[in-house]
């Protein structure tokens, strides 16, 4: 028993060894800020005199009387559930397209890529107002057909939607990620696939969506994540407000609200610690259903 | 070690058939096409935009009657310290990110995918969770501690933590990929005498070069548009980076200039998309990993 | 290989010289070494550091850096700094937030420090009183202004609309909107803009029938009465279409830029006269100011002159006295204050403004004209908003939008949003 501990022990040094960096990194840098923003939100803290402990009052009210909480957290999984399948349905389709040996190619995926490295950038609100105001081109084209849109990007029904779809847009992460995913896959599995004659979608569910699972789980994982903590866009769109009538308010516009505009950090910590629960239980839930459907080292 | 012979079989095949279907590439390519231009709307009309007069921009048409590069001028000048500067600082910033990005996140990455250790499990959920916590409620620890250290108003608390693999999202992809490479390789090399360091340095980083150009895209992205991080770090203008000069300009009188707005939103998109141009090739090398015997 | 090193070679060169630039520009000595910071553009970035310039060259002692910003980062990121112990010594600080960093004692009471070095005794008393919190002087102001409609003139000339003037009642106000959106020639323009969700509207139609947002003790000076008065009125705007309906007015996010007047979506906004030159340079239409409508024609005009914006010194700054000497210097040298001339409004120092006036241009000559003649349209100054006011602000905006999509009635609106103004207040306290 010992002597198999210590085997495993002095194995262990290496793992440490590459592991270093992070380590350093994880308890010099991430681990401090992020107890302390735990301990803050357990207390009263307007930022700038010393915080008071008031216990779990913040989540108490959180839990009972906060119906903006309720509101974020609706809009934010709307958000969620909306635009992530779509967003990598999209990537992944444009990644099959663009991994084929057609000459051109290269200048499509950059060009694909641009809307996403506009990022976060201000003009962003701009143009989406041009698209998706009452008198934006949308509503133009809309008109050839005789029907009168509403002004999509400030009618409280509507404001999401116009989010949901910026985010689609910006496609271009997760479709690069797919395309090294589709590199990995080895040419001659579908040589021995096109002996056997087997056909288009046959060797895309055989083959490509089966090789492609780590890729997709990624994928999966890091937009839930990113997407359940989605600031910028609303940000960047309402101008930080969350409106019109909250239906923008994501539940990081309203942390950061809570946090800098109100001056209740110790609640927005609260707020914030909530998040992290939520994620990873949605997390580890994907991490237990992925022995079912992830395949690595096929 | 690797066999190129199937690779380049394999392209030959996949070419051909595109040669022997003329038609369907066309179809392809119509498509993307407009696919493409449908994306690009948007793009193209701030493109068109940053050329027009001010009282032309909203006026319909979206070809200028005349071009002019006046907007350039004023947006370029449009601070009390030119763009000029905010791209040097961007530029420095996104160097150093890239490099301690790719460094730290696939030594981390090689030992969450390829080493056996105590405790692996548990820091890899940690490393999860830490991606998880909102960082506007960290933001003020986090710049408490930073002062301490000194660091405030240089590039220090934007560039030390990629060297020290604070970002899970690059050591996730890493992970990820690191574990798609065959196991028979790291045996093999084993077999041969090879240590951890061997197998990192010999086999895992060239065998990782699509996903290693994919992190170094994103990093340089990533860096490029975050304002947050250079907002509260990075007091003196002189020091401010692209996306936050932007801001700013924006932010303070900008939006009497649309134009000009437009022209540095499309003049700070040019060296992103010149760094994705110029990666691409890389991810294209990745398919000679498709080439390894299985 | 070779492009490898070259590269590498690149990147450290481009670390050396960014280092070397970084650090060189802390290494200068010096006696004092102030920090300022404001938000704001090139323009009062310009003559900012010009003023600040001059000022060094006759102490060489001392040095200063400036930070500025657009008005929200700056906020975002001086909560930050002064959370973390670090703020700039004088920092630029809106009303809006002056009681929550005041009595959070980040900020430095000023007593002290008066009349030697600032000296501030040709400041109208009143102006300076906005400046207090809880009787102690923390902010001296920058400028003045008074809240205006920005009308635009050539749209109301189009649609042979009268504009409304000094007497205009807010019931008159509504069919002359109502009149100019049916005649109005331009497409999806309305009269008005929706102001029910603007706190300085509201206080205005307050102040107008005797009341006011905030007593002096910091609680709430209006009841669920006066917000469903206040709701109404601005249902029955929407409805006449003297108002923009609620989809077009979700577009306006306060800034002048997204501003209806600004977009051509209705032909007057509820602003700050300072305003004026701003979106006098976004349209090609004349523009004029106008003073808010009033309740009735005998009624008080309900509006004050107030300050724009206000200089504070940090309660963690190291050398107040220096920092005192410099404010000084920026708010009463006869060569600095011509260099700073109006940007920051109408200079509050009733010598400075004498000194400035021969040489306003035309937007100033019409802001300094509209202030003057308000004559008894203003009022005395309220007390500065107690903590949790910006809260307050924001509630109200989203209030207003709950009823004006109509999923609240106005009643129920006014009575939710006195309720939840309330639980602000009590948890700010």
């Amino acid at each position: 028993m010992a002597v198999q501990w210590k085997r495993r022990l002095a194995r262990s040094k290496a793992g440490y060894l590459f592991l270093l960096p992070w380590l350093v990194g994880f308890f010099g840098l991430t681990l401090g800020p992020a107890l302390a923003s735990l301990y803050l939100s357990f207390t009263r803290f307007d930022l700038f005199r010393a915080p008071k402990w008031v216990g779990a009052a913040n989540y108490v009210r959180i839990a009972t009387d906060d119906p903006n909480f309720m509101a974020s957290m609706r809009v934010t999984f709307l958000y969620v559930a909306c635009s992530i399948p779509l967003k990598l349905a999209v990537a992944l389709a444009l990644a099959m397209v663009l991994n084929r040996g057609i000459r051109g190619l290269p200048i499509y995926r950059a060009l694909f890529y641009l809307p996403s490295l506009l990022g976060a950038s201000v003009a962003v609100a701009i143009l989406w107002r041009q698209l998706f105001a009452g008198d934006g081109l949308v509503n133009a084209l809309l008109a050839n057909f005789g029907i009168q849109g509403p002004s999509w990007i400030s009618n409280p029904h509507y404001a999401l939607w116009t989010l949901v779809l910026l985010s689609i847009w910006q496609f271009g992460s997760p479709m690069v990620i797919f395309l090294a995913g589709l590199r990995q896959i080895p040419a001659d599995l579908y040589e021995a696939a096109n002996l056997d004659g087997a056909s288009r979608p046959r060797r895309f569910f055989s083959i490509t969506l089966p090789l492609l699972t780590p890729v997709i789980f990624f994928n999966f994982i890091v937009q839930m994540i990113d997407a359940f903590q989605s600031f910028t866009p609303a940000f960047i769109v309402s101008r930080g407000t969350g409106g019109p009538v909250n239906s923008t308010l994501f539940y990081a516009l309203y942390i950061y609200q809570e946090a800098f505009s109100h001056f209740q950090m110790g609640y927005a910590a609260a707020l914030a610690w909530i998040l992290l629960l939520l994620i990873a239980a949605f997390t580890a839930f994907s991490f237990l259903s992925s022995r079912f459907w992830v395949y690595y080292d096929a | 070690m690797l066999e190129t012979a199937p690779l380049a079989q394999g392209m030959s095949a996949r070419r051909g058939a595109a040669r022997r279907k003329p038609l369907r590439t066309a179809i392809v390519h119509s498509m993307l096409f407009a696919a493409s231009v449908l994306m690009l709307y948007p793009l193209l009309w701030m493109l068109s935009a940053s050329f027009k007069p001010q009282d032309e921009i909203f006026s319909g048409s979206l070809f200028p009657s005349s071009v002019s590069l006046d907007a350039y001028v004023r947006g370029w000048n449009g601070l009390s310290v030119s763009f000029g500067t905010f791209f040097m600082n961007s530029l420095v910033i996104a160097a150093l990110s890239i490099i301690g990005n790719l460094a730290a996140c696939s030594l981390t990455a090689f030992a969450f995918s390829r080493l056996q250790f105590v405790g692996r499990r548990l820091w890899f959920g940690v490393m999860l969770v830490t991606m998880m916590l909102p960082y506007h409620v960290t933001l003020i620890p986090q710049y408490v501690l930073f002062f301490n250290l000194g660091w405030v108003n240089t590039i220090l608390p934007l560039v030390v933590p990629k060297f020290l693999a604070a970002d899970g999202f690059f050591i996730f992809l890493m992970v990820q990929f690191f574990r798609s490479i065959p196991f028979e390789l790291q045996e093999a090399a084993m077999i041969d005498g090879c240590g951890p360091w061997q197998i990192y340095f010999n086999i895992m980083l060239p065998l990782s070069k699509p996903v290693l150009a994919t992190a170094a895209i994103f990093t340089f992205i990533f860096t490029w548009d975050d304002f947050f991080g250079p907002l509260v770090y990075l007091s003196d203008v002189r020091n401010y980076t692209v996306a936050l000069g932007l801001r700013t300009f924006v932010d303070s009188q900008g939006l009497s200039d649309w134009s000009a707005v437009f022209a540095m939103s499309c003049l700070v998109i040019v060296p992103v998309f010149l760094v994705f141009v110029f990666f691409q090739r890389f991810l294209i090398e990745g398919i000679a990993t498709s080439g390894l015997k299985r | 290989m070779n492009v490898r090193i070259d590269r590498r070679q690149f990147l450290l060169t481009g670390v050396a010289i960014s280092a070397a630039g970084f650090s060189a520009r802390r290494a200068v000595a010096a006696d004092a070494r102030l920090r300022m910071a404001w938000w704001g553009g090139k323009a009062r970035a310009e003559l900012t550091q010009k003023a600040i310039d001059l000022y060094v060259s006759k102490h060489p002692g001392v040095q200063v850096e400036t930070e500025y910003l657009g008005w929200g980062d700056y906020w975002a990121r001086l909560s930050t700094q002064t959370s973390g112990g670090n703020s700039p010594d004088i920092v630029q600080i809106d009303i809006e937030y002056l009681a929550d960093y005041a009595t959070r004692g980040v900020l430095l009471p000023l007593e002290p420090l008066i009349p030697k070095p600032l000296d501030v005794s040709d400041f109208q008393p009143d102006l300076l009183g906005n400046g207090k919190v809880d009787g102690k002087q923390y902010a001296v102001p920058c400028g003045v202004n008074a809240g205006a409609l920005v009308l635009d003139k050539t749209a109301f000339d189009e649609a042979g609309v009268a504009l409304p003037d000094h007497n205009t009642t807010w019931a008159q106000f509504e069919s002359i909107m109502a009149e100019f959106t049916k005649r109005t020639p331009r497409k999806g323009m309305f009269g008005s803009t929706d102001a029910s969700g603007s706190e300085a509207v509201l206080e205005t139609w307050l102040r107008q029938r005797g009341k006011q947002l905030y007593h002096p003790d910091g609680t709430l000076a209006y009841d669920q009465t006066d917000m469903t008065g206040w709701f109404e009125m601005w249902e029955q705007m929407r409805s006449s279409g003297a108002a923009a309906p609620a989809e077009v007015e979700a577009l306006d996010h306060g800034e002048v830029d997204s501003s209806l007047l600004s977009q051509g979506k209705a032909a007057l906004a509820f602003e700050n006269s300072n305003q004026f030159v701003a979106f006098q340079s976004l349209t090609k239409d004349q523009l004029a100011l106008a003073p808010y409508p009033k309740v009735d024609s005998n009624s008080k005009g309900g509006l004050y002159i107030k300050p724009t914006m206000f200089y504070s010194i940090s309660s963690q700054s190291k050398n107040p006295q220096a920092a005192a000497e410099l404010l000084d210097f920026i708010l009463r040298d006869p060569e600095a204050t011509v260099i700073l001339g109006g940007e920051r409004g109408v200079p509050a120092s009733a010598s400075v403004r004498e000194r400035l006036r021969p040489k306003m241009d035309a937007a100033g000559d019409a802001m300094v004209d509209y202030i003057d003649g308000l004559g008894d349209l203003a009022g005395t100054l309220p007390p500065p908003n107690p903590p949790g006011g910006s809260e307050v602000t924001d509630a109200l905006i989203a209030a207003s939008q709950e009823v004006a999509f109509k999923t609240k009635t106005a009643a129920q609106g006014a009575a939710d949003f006195v309720e939840k103004a309330k639980q602000i207040l009590d948890r700010a306290k």
